[in-house]
């Protein structure tokens, strides 16, 4: 099974559309760590992703090391860190590279947009920090990719941001909208500028025989050239998967953890380790969790299952269902607070994403781009 | 503002699918043998996995459509002579 370890809630940035709720310090247990590497080696099904989240995971450094000593020692595996790069340096990226990390940095871009979002608690610029980090990252050639978020505060400079970060020689770009946010018209419409200016770049790229993987036009490709999305696709939302709150709690993404303390609490770990660790023990209620490291996944991830959609009846009759990726709870979620029932701004995404990546992929196919053909098409012509 | 969800009423994309360049004999090499999507789009945003060059996976043989004549098959390996 891939896990996520949430290694604290505790972060030092308080960027504005942050789901990850009341930053506190509470680093996972010893013990905590070691059952969710149990359950993760449980089935000895092959290569195990263990993923570090957060919070910010790099305030627990000496626990993401022994982490990661104690899941090699299990079986095989590979290591994923989300960081917000403040943290980042010489050492630790040392460790991370010689331990096979994919790291994923949090940047929104350039100046303006990373600090339209992305302040510190005291609402001072971090964009310094991560931009050491991200010169680090392609100075000692790490394994990585940049996660942008697509705000409404920041949409307005995305095609300055994805030019930037290409000239700062990153070459694996992912944007993550913020679904849940109060997007105007004018917002939208600059969002598919961005867009289209993230297209231009990866067809020049390709053409250029310097290719560069942007998440919004690539995947997007990839979804026309597969017949959409295929079963597999689907994020496993605790079939295969789970994310681990500190306190030891199961969800089923990483994203749904939260705060992991409100409402009633769990009996059955207040039993185990006693009343007076009730009050930071996740609540019973939850409608996300799913068990704990302790009892495992329970049956309460049948019942998201049932939850899971779209359920949405318009998208019925929509001709490109099948390359939408409104099955991502936590996206359904942000926006619509269900997680099988997709949004508007979800749903005006997904197709303008599909239109303009479809645009560069008849641009590089007209050009018969070997590039292209062998990076979408996994073949040669 | 809240938004509405309509469902789009589609386009062609002028780039074939990996079914269609296979029916029609496009690739070659091994491609046409062995070939297999990368597992990129798998991910949601916001979930950072590892890019899958490793991980490709196999496109399950689709039965050919009626009237089209059938996609070229690769030679045999010599281990199955």
């Amino acid at each position: 099974m891939d896990v996520a370890l949430v290694l604290t809630h505790d972060c030092n940035l308080g960027c504005s559309y942050c789901y990850a709720g009341e930053k506190f310090r509470r680093p996972m247990s010893r013990e905590v760590m070691s059952r969710a590497l149990d359950l993760a080696f449980a089935d000895g099904d092959g290569r195990v992703q263990l993923s570090f989240f957060g919070g910010e995971p790099l305030l627990e450094w000496e626990l993401l090391v022994e982490a990661t000593l104690a899941a090699e020692k299990r079986g095989p595996v590979q290591p994923v860190v989300t960081t917000n790069g403040t943290l980042l340096d010489e050492e630790k990226l040392a460790f991370l590279q010689a331990h096979g990390f994919f790291i994923g940095l949090s940047i929104d871009g350039i100046k303006e947009a990373h600090d339209a979002t992305r302040p510190t608690r005291g609402g001072r610029s971090s964009f310094d920090g991560v931009a050491r980090a991200l010169r680090l990252l392609v100075e000692r050639k790490g394994w990585f990719e940049t996660i942008s978020v697509v705000d409404p505060k920041n949409v307005g400079f995305l095609g300055e941001t994805v030019r930037w970060l290409a000239a700062e020689g990153v070459t694996r770009i992912a944007f993550n909208p913020s679904y849940g946010a109060d997007w105007s018209d004018e917002d939208l419409e600059a969002w598919e500028r961005g867009y289209r200016e993230a297209a231009a770049l990866y067809v020049e790229r390709a053409l250029a025989g310097t290719p560069i993987y942007i998440n919004c036009v690539e995947d997007k490709l990839v979804t026309r050239v597969k017949d959409g999305y295929q079963p597999e696709d689907r994020c496993k939302f605790g079939h295969g998967s789970a994310a681990v709150s500190p306190a030891g709690n199961l969800y089923p993404c990483e994203r749904m953890v939260a705060e992991d303390r409100d409402g009633s609490t769990d009996i059955g770990q207040a039993a185990r380790h006693g009343l007076a660790a009730a009050p930071r023990l996740a609540p019973l209620g939850s409608p996300m969790r799913i068990g704990d490291v302790w009892k495992g996944i329970d049956g309460r991830r049948m019942l998201l299952d049932a939850q899971c959609g779209p359920v949405n009846e318009e998208c019925g009759g929509c001709a490109v269902k099948s390359r939408c990726a409104s099955f991502c709870a936590c996206a359904n979620r942000a926006e619509t607070g269900e997680v099988g029932l997709a949004g508007g701004v979800q749903c005006w995404h997904e197709q303008m994403a599909l239109r303009v990546a479809d645009e560069a992929g008849a641009a590089l196919w007209r050009a018969r781009n070997r590039g292209f053909v062998a990076r979408v098409y996994g073949a040669s012509i | 503002m809240k938004r509405a969800v309509k469902p789009s009423a589609g386009w062609r994309p002028q780039y074939p699918t990996l079914r269609a360049l296979l029916l029609c004999g496009t690739l070659v090499g091994n491609a046409a043998a062995d070939v297999s999507v990368p597992d990129r789009g798998k991910a949601p945003p916001g979930h950072p996995v590892p890019p899958a060059t490793l991980r490709g996976k196999q496109v399950a043989p689709q039965p050919l459509p009626p009237g089209l004549p059938p996609a070229p098959q690769p030679p045999p390996r010599k281990d199955e002579k």
